[in-house]
């Protein structure tokens, strides 16, 4: 509960540092995403992920970026939550992709790779990586909107791999 | 009682009076008058730059700048950068659309940025829903960005819902760059029919203001749209400002969310450098402590303040809202002035003068919104040339208007006024 109320504030901290955070391009925001496992001690529930991510060369469409944040299970006070951190890459970034016409806004198709370590808040241990391809993401300037990312997994504890899917993602820049 | 609860109750209530009295101080506008600061030492302390610039033209109704935009669509030769918080397809805007696809088919490099309000326009005094232009800008081959996009996930950060492009700008080709009230919709340029709205927009040649503009045009596309536009695209001519116009200072303010409050510093401007008169002029006020605190405290300085209010708002329930803190004004100390329109028309213009001497024209509105979540563009002047112009204006508004008694404001306090009131804190 603790770990939860100084994440809170951190988060409202961070919210607050307008001014100096204030920037053009935007470099940095929040990423909120619903996860599912098939992984030997990760429970089987969905997931709710929620991250702040920053651009590391906001002006560029490759730039990497990196996140942290938490995965959440519907009950945490049941299941084990987790603190995540990773990075990410685009892999191309293509503005006249033949789905352009399913949305209202200009968009362009930019799917990425990424990387991500899972630390389990409920027994304070190294709980595992995994490997993300997101393959169906669109980026609209101020957010990206992904769905059905997959995650090959691997299992820390029960040294074992596993596999798990993104069902949907949105980032949104907010600095 | 459960201390915790307790304990958790009066934080929330101290932060809620930490917030409301932060914005409400007056200690900095003793200090300011004080230490004798001058305009250009303030407005530069929060990143307001100035440069030198033709004395301003303004366009005083919808229709007016809606004939100008054509005239400056027509002699385009490089490039059109439209911003506008409401853009709407209506036939009384087609004429607008249309001339600007016309010249972008021509080659003109036309880029339009409408902010997502535009999707909750209805017809003037009726429920009836208008369609924002983004869909139909597009099908006429006109590049055109959503500002912020107003969508599900907006609801995980709820300030960045109200984080609003309500800016009103145009540059043409880098020489001629207009700001002021006026938006790309029907009740801005055709509402009542001939007329629109009585507004302003501000016409002026600099080139160090038009720089800046774009700049800010670029950085908004580019955090709104997937292809990037560059800085260095839109050249900016050198002209020679030595005109028989006459040449002036403007001082260009640029608001934006979450950056110091350019907006609250303005008010803080006209507060102190007031030692007669202020005028302030808009059809709506949605009140804030910090605004009546800044009122109160030219009045205490004897200061005589004149605030123009108007009827025949689009939606009652503005005009509702509006006239509820017309009391809190009076009590304040400053008179109140209400526009009737002889042809039915909304004084939407944002005009404020000091002394006849220090003037400001743009977007910014007197409430809560353009204080902090709203993005806002106003020309500041130090001069007397505009101020006397400017003056004139007003006594001709004044030649329509009526003032407001405290017996009249009183009546406007009642609960439905009251609800609109405190509701459009966020919404208006």
């Amino acid at each position: 509960m603790r770990h939860i109320k100084l994440a809170i504030l951190a988060v409202m901290l961070l919210f607050s540092m307008d001014s100096f955070l204030a920037a053009s391009p935007y470099v940095a925001g929040y990423r909120v995403g619903l996860d599912g496992y098939d992984v030997p001690t990760i429970s089987t529930d969905e997931y709710w992920s929620a991250s702040l991510f920053a651009d590391l060369m906001p002006t560029s469409r490759f730039s990497p970026s990196v996140h942290v944040g938490f995965l959440l299970p519907p009950y945490p006070f049941e299941e084990a939550a987790y603190a995540t951190a990773g990075a990410s890459i685009p892999l191309a970034y293509w503005l006249g992709h033949p789905l352009r016409s399913l949305f209202r806004r200009d968009s362009a198709y930019a799917p990425v790779f990424g990387v991500q370590a899972l630390f389990d808040l409920g027994h304070m241990r190294l709980g595992g990586g995994s490997a993300n391809l997101q393959p169906l993401r669109f980026d609209f300037g101020d957010k990206q909107v992904g769905i059905l990312s997959i995650q090959l997994v691997y299992d820390t504890v029960a040294d074992q791999w596993g596999w798990g899917l993104r069902i949907f993602e949105i980032s949104h820049y907010l600095w | 009682m459960d201390f915790r609860k307790l304990k958790n109750a009066v934080t929330i209530l101290l932060c809620s009076c930490v917030l409301l009295v932060s914005c409400s101080t007056t200690g900095n506008l003793e200090r300011l008058v004080a230490q004798g600061t001058t305009a250009e030492e303030l407005l530069r302390s929060v990143g307001i730059a100035s440069y030198p610039s033709t004395l301003p033209h303004y366009y005083n109704t919808g229709a007016a700048w809606n004939a100008r935009s054509l005239e400056l669509i027509a002699q385009a030769q490089d490039y059109i950068l439209v911003s506008t918080f409401l853009g709407v397809e209506h036939p009384s805007v087609q004429p607008v659309w249309q001339a600007l696809a016309d010249k972008a088919r021509s080659g003109v490099r036309v880029y339009i940025i409408i902010d997502s309000s535009s999707n909750f326009q209805m017809v003037p005094l009726s429920k009836e829903r208008i369609k924002a232009a983004y869909m139909q800008l597009q099908e006429m081959g006109l590049e055109v960005v959503e500002y912020n996009s107003l969508s599900l996930s907006n609801l995980f950060f709820i300030p960045k819902l109200f984080d609003r492009d309500h800016r009103k700008y145009w540059v043409i080709d880098g020489k001629v760059l207009a700001v002021g009230g006026v938006n790309v919709n029907h009740t801005s340029i055709d509402w009542p029919e001939g007329i629109g709205n009585i507004d302003t927009m501000a016409e002026i040649v600099s080139p160090g203001a038009s720089a800046q503009v774009i700049e800010t045009f670029v950085d908004t596309w580019n955090n709104h749209a997937p292809k990037k536009l560059l800085r260095e695209d839109f050249t900016v001519p050198e002209v020679e400002l030595a005109t028989a116009a006459g040449v002036t200072t403007v001082h260009l303010l640029d608001h934006y969310w979450p950056s110091v409050s350019q907006v609250s510093t303005l008010f803080d401007l006209f507060s102190v450098s007031a030692t007669k008169e202020l005028w302030m002029i808009q059809g709506y006020t949605f009140l804030t402590p910090a605004l009546l605190d800044r009122i109160r405290f030219a009045v205490g300085r004897g200061v005589e303040v004149h605030i123009m209010l108007s009827e025949f708002s689009s939606q009652p329930k503005y005009e509702m809202a509006s006239r509820y803190g017309v009391l809190d004004l009076l009590e304040a100390g400053a008179t109140v002035y209400m526009y009737r329109s002889p042809d039915g028309a909304f004084l939407h213009a944002k005009l404020m003068v000091a002394d006849g001497k220090l003037v400001t024209i743009g977007s910014a509105n007197y409430n809560f919104r353009s204080q902090t979540l709203s993005r806002e563009m106003n020309f500041i002047f130090e001069d007397e040339r505009i101020g006397t112009y400017s003056m004139q204006y007003i006594r001709e508004l004044l030649g329509h208007c009526r003032i407001v008694t405290r017996q009249e404001a009183e009546s406007y306090r009642n609960i439905r006024s009251w609800y609109n009131y405190v509701l459009m804190q966020i919404w208006g």
